[in-house]
């Protein structure tokens, strides 16, 4: 069945990654046929993506094997503020690893220009801020404070208009 | 933050609503850095909150506050911001700026309380109104004098009167502002001159609207022979009629930067579009010409159709015919287009819509029947829409 990608692979071609730290994945070459910059490290031999361990890498392929039939889509209506924050619950389940694992995703996704990937991990990084208090977010991220109170206080009055937004 | 580079880091606040960014912007300094410049970028176009006039006013300089000061209007007594905020905006949209400088007004701005009902308090309204106009002004020139991102500024209106010039002395000493929109705003031949110079350096003028005239046109045709930057020129409803039309025609002759020119309703007449026809034979950089509701009767469609023969620039062109000569100007451009080959789309309207009433249906069916000819034996990749209305 066509689901309107231009595969030229066929189903049963695999090509072979290898992570940083060695280790191989043999993914169907319609995925590396997606994301061209898979297609680089195409060969496995002596060829490894550098800064991807085999974790995240094992990660990131799972991902890509499940949404291999979807739609490809046009990176047009990209920077309209306000977009839809909606994830789809396999997505949900995917991304609902431990903090370091989702950002170890995102970082991944962008270097190797996985954009659906990387849109659905800051997805779910922003969802994880949505409508907490500065505070609240500090402590879910483990971030310091390092604004004097003073400073902090001069600032919340200077921006106040924004919460009521 | 959070080990992110910077680009997930913004992708991740691009999602998040402005009551959110509130909170992430007291995380820490860090974060403060990415989202002040989110949350400032053009607020007033998306709220319209005294709160942030309030801000905005306490940024003016001294000059800026001597010009509110004969109108009794009571500058923020609070602290000068910790950062300069106008520094981030990156948009003027001139009317979104009207109701919250009057709910500011209401609120803090003048020492008489009791004139806060300003949707019923008519006797007060032009005088508000010109209060509200000098504080816009002031916030202008303050925005124009501070931002480093600015590109984008739309005026509307006619309320500028003397504060024209000092706007544009501000626009012209601006170095990143792009795109000036000047919407049904009167201007004197000064100001035009003022326009024109600007124009020198690498600013686009994006859309002068309302009573440039022909004089007017002259002024900016001279600027236009010299400028190599403008790419989109906008002088819809400007009434420059046939000598506008003509300057216009000898600064195509000379010009190599305009790529877009849009010239709707201007009562060029027969002599104004047959020079302007002349100047597309020469000009070989202008792609789109938009041209309609210009009293174009036949000759001149014809004069138009026949640029198209040897014009190998343009793309996209529009233009009016009337109903009852149709047939015959849409005869000339099928045979126009046999040998142009840069066209590929076409607009074309009615010219007069009050009398369709009195002519009879044929006429359209024929012109209908012609251009559908056109799509089929002679060009297959032009596109080509018929428009009924204005």
């Amino acid at each position: 069945m066509d689901n309107g990608t231009s595969n030229s692979a066929s189903e049963n071609e695999t090509i072979t990654l290898k992570s940083c730290d060695g280790i191989e994945f043999h993914i169907d070459a319609r995925i590396a046929n997606r994301y061209t910059l898979l297609n680089n490290w195409n060969g496995g031999e002596s060829a490894c993506i550098p800064n991807v361990n085999g974790k995240v890498l094992e990660k990131v392929l799972e991902w890509c094997e499940h949404h291999i039939n979807d739609p490809q889509l046009n990176c047009g209506d990209d920077d309209s503020r306000r977009r839809n924050t909606i994830i789809e619950e396999w997505d949900e389940n995917f991304l609902s690893c431990d903090q370091d694992m989702l950002f170890e995703i995102i970082l991944a996704a962008n270097y190797l220009e996985i954009k659906p990937l990387l849109d659905l991990g800051c997805k779910t990084v922003a969802n994880m801020m949505k409508s907490k208090s500065p505070e609240e977010i500090r402590s879910a991220f483990n971030i310091d404070n390092d604004y004097t109170p003073e400073e902090e206080e001069q600032f919340r009055k200077e921006n106040e208009w924004a919460e009521d937004y | 933050m959070l080990s992110l580079p910077n680009e997930c880091s913004l992708e991740i606040f691009n999602y998040l609503q402005f009551e959110t960014l509130f909170s992430c912007l007291l995380v820490n300094r860090q974060w403060f850095r990415f989202i002040a410049p989110i949350l400032w970028s053009e607020p007033l176009n998306h709220f319209s909150d005294a709160r942030i006039i309030s801000i905005y006013l306490s940024l003016l300089n001294a000059e800026e506050q001597a010009s509110l000061i004969p109108f009794e209007i009571i500058l923020p007594n609070r602290p000068k911001p910790l950062i300069n905020y106008a520094n981030f905006i990156v948009s003027y949209k001139d009317f979104n700026y009207d109701n919250p400088i009057k709910n500011w007004i209401a609120n803090e701005g003048r020492g008489t309380p009791e004139s806060t009902n300003y949707d019923d308090d008519y006797e007060d309204y032009d005088d508000n109104n010109y209060i509200v106009q000098i504080i816009k002004c002031s916030l202008i020139a303050m925005l124009i004098r501070t931002s480093k991102r600015l590109k984008f500024v739309t005026f509307h209106g006619h309320d500028y009167g003397i504060f024209a010039k000092n706007l544009i002395e501000a626009i012209y000493r601006n170095t990143t502002i792009n795109d000036i929109c000047l919407d049904d705003v009167d201007l004197g031949s000064d100001d035009v001159k003022a326009i024109t110079d600007a124009l020198f350096k690498n600013t686009t003028l994006e859309s002068l609207n309302n009573e440039l005239g022909a004089e007017g046109m002259e002024l900016l045709a001279v600027a236009l022979c010299k400028n190599t930057s403008l790419a989109t020129l906008e002088l819809s409803k400007n009434q420059l009629g046939i000598e506008g039309g003509k300057a216009l025609a000898n600064a195509l002759c000379n010009n190599i930067s305009l790529k877009s020119l849009i010239v709707v309703d201007n009562e060029f007449g027969l002599e104004g579009i047959e020079k302007l026809a002349k100047s597309l034979c020469v000009n070989s950089t202008l792609t789109t010409l938009t041209i309609h509701y210009n009293l174009i009767n036949v000759d001149g469609g014809k004069a138009l159709a026949q640029a198209l023969i040897t014009n190998t620039s343009l793309t996209s062109l529009d233009i009016s015919i009337c109903p009852l000569d149709g047939e015959d100007v849409i005869k000339e451009i099928a045979k126009a287009l046999h040998k142009n080959v840069t066209l590929t789309s076409m607009t074309i309207y009615y010219e007069d819509d009050s009398e369709f009433g009195d002519i009879d249906g044929s006429v359209f069916d024929k012109v209908d029947d012609m251009l559908e000819k056109i799509k089929k034996k002679i060009r297959k990749d032009i596109q080509i829409d018929l428009q009924y209305e204005s």
